[in-house]
């Protein structure tokens, strides 16, 4: 033995070399900003009542509330045993070990969610006034959006989801708000390109926004505005937020195409003048 | 490294709860390296032990407005649940029945010339995993017995009496080895 155990121990001490501690900080302060913000001061208000929650519940169930608990979870949105099974879930989720975990959770409860706005969608009619009914569809939409935009779940489910929500709303024909639809579209600002596989139609996808591109014989067709297609030799690239004009049709390539957006201009100046 | 005691500290805490990315930046320099070696001598690997630390703080950010502060070793200790959960939740995640040091390091071949580092590693997983946590926490991340008795919920006598039959074992083992 070269040393005491103790100095042999001190001296190998595993370390951070700063490059990891600098890259170990970017991953973190990244994580912080981007997936769950910059907690507020009413988070630990939050958190407090959660903790409240957590217990409460904990307790209810102890000092013999199980049966309740049970009969919560078969009750739907807008009846007085919903919230217990609401806050039951939540529980839940604030207790699951990871993320992954937390967010299957959240994803299996937001399609519990929509099966029981299914199930009040397809109970209307049944006796109750047309205006509780109305209240309890609203009640079990706004109980979904809630649980999807608390969840981590990913943006893909959340698409998925929604679009059953609307398509259910669509189905029934009453006015839902449906409050936090604008968060969820802010969360999503990437631009989404996708191609089909011909490569004649390209779909662009930006904050909620839908732009189909389409080449027909030889001819560019723009289904929606706020994008100018360039043609540069033979790659084509696509500018965004340049034109908001929409139905814009673009023919032909290159210095072609601005010629003709001249001419419609110049057309429709004309035109004005003509009228006035 | 050395860790201002009282309100420094408290300070820190309470300023990140709030969601002061500043101060919590100090407070993961102050602490990433007593962290990182825990990390590493119950990890397989560096690499492996830098992504697990990240995750810790990214956990650490996450729970801390539910913390409230009533004293650095209890703060410790929170800090150390967290990590702990984490290392568990790696190796879960690689589908790992268990977390012992045993089965994340290959067999070494006879002969192979091994790095101090890693022989200290290897001797570590001679002792059972309280014990080797005792002596990774006052020797490598620097808490004192007293702290780590807060945190392992023992007696500060307890933990001495197992820090020195730690250190008799770990000495057999390296001697045996020739370090």
């Amino acid at each position: 033995m070269k040393d005491t155990i103790k100095e042999i121990l001190e001296s190998n001490a595993p370390s951070v070399r700063l490059s990891d501690r600098a890259r170990m900080w970017s991953g973190i302060e990244a994580a912080i900003y981007s997936a769950h913000g910059t907690p507020s001061p009413f988070t630990q208000f939050l958190y407090t009542r959660k903790i409240i929650a957590a217990v409460g519940i904990l307790a209810f169930v102890l000092l013999g509330g199980g049966a309740t608990v049970v009969a919560a979870e078969a009750a739907l949105p807008g009846e007085t045993l919903f919230k217990v099974e609401q806050a039951i879930e939540h529980v839940r989720i604030r207790l699951a070990t990871n993320d992954v975990r937390r967010a299957q959770l959240a994803h299996s409860f937001a399609e519990e969610r929509l099966s029981e706005l299914r199930t009040i969608v397809g109970k209307r009619g049944e006796g109750s006034s047309k205006d509780g009914e109305d209240k309890r569809v609203q009640a079990a939409v706004t109980a979904l959006v809630r649980v999807m935009e608390e969840s981590n779940m990913s943006i893909t489910a959340r698409e998925k989801l929604y679009a059953n929500l609307f398509s259910e709303i669509d189905s029934i024909n009453i006015d839902v708000t449906v409050e936090e639809r604008k968060n969820s579209e802010k969360k999503d600002d990437r631009v989404k390109v996708r191609r089909d596989e011909t490569g004649s139609k390209i779909e662009i996808k930006n904050g909620g926004l839908r732009t189909l591109i389409e080449k027909r014989n030889g001819e560019v067709f723009i289904e929606e505005g706020r994008y100018d297609l360039e043609h540069l030799d033979e790659a084509s690239q696509i500018k965004s937020n340049i034109e908001s004009e929409k139905q814009s049709e673009v023919r032909g390539i290159g210095g072609r195409k601005d010629e003709n957006r001249d001419e419609t201009l110049r057309d429709d100046g004309e035109q004005g003048r003509k009228n006035n | 490294m050395t860790i201002k005691k009282g309100t420094a500290l408290e300070k820190l805490v309470a300023q990140s709860a709030r969601g002061d990315s500043e101060s919590f930046k100090v407070l993961f320099d102050l602490l990433h390296g007593r962290i990182f070696a825990y990390v590493r001598s119950r990890t397989g690997g560096h690499d492996e032990a830098l992504d697990t630390t990240q995750q810790i703080f990214i956990e650490l950010w996450k729970a801390l407005p539910r913390f409230h502060y009533q004293s650095d070793a209890a703060f410790h200790g929170f800090l150390f649940t967290i990590a702990r959960r984490q290392i568990i939740g790696t190796y879960r995640k690689r589908d790992t029945s268990t977390f012992s040091l045993r089965d994340a390091e290959e067999p070494v071949a006879e002969g192979e010339n091994i790095e101090e580092e890693d022989e200290i590693m290897r001797a570590l997983t001679v002792l059972d995993d309280i014990t080797k946590e005792i002596i990774v926490l006052h020797h490598w991340s620097r808490y004192t017995f007293g702290e780590i008795g807060a945190m392992l919920g023992m007696m500060e006598n307890a933990v001495r009496v197992r820090h020195h039959r730690g250190l008799v074992t770990l000495k057999a083992t390296l001697t045996n080895k020739e370090i």
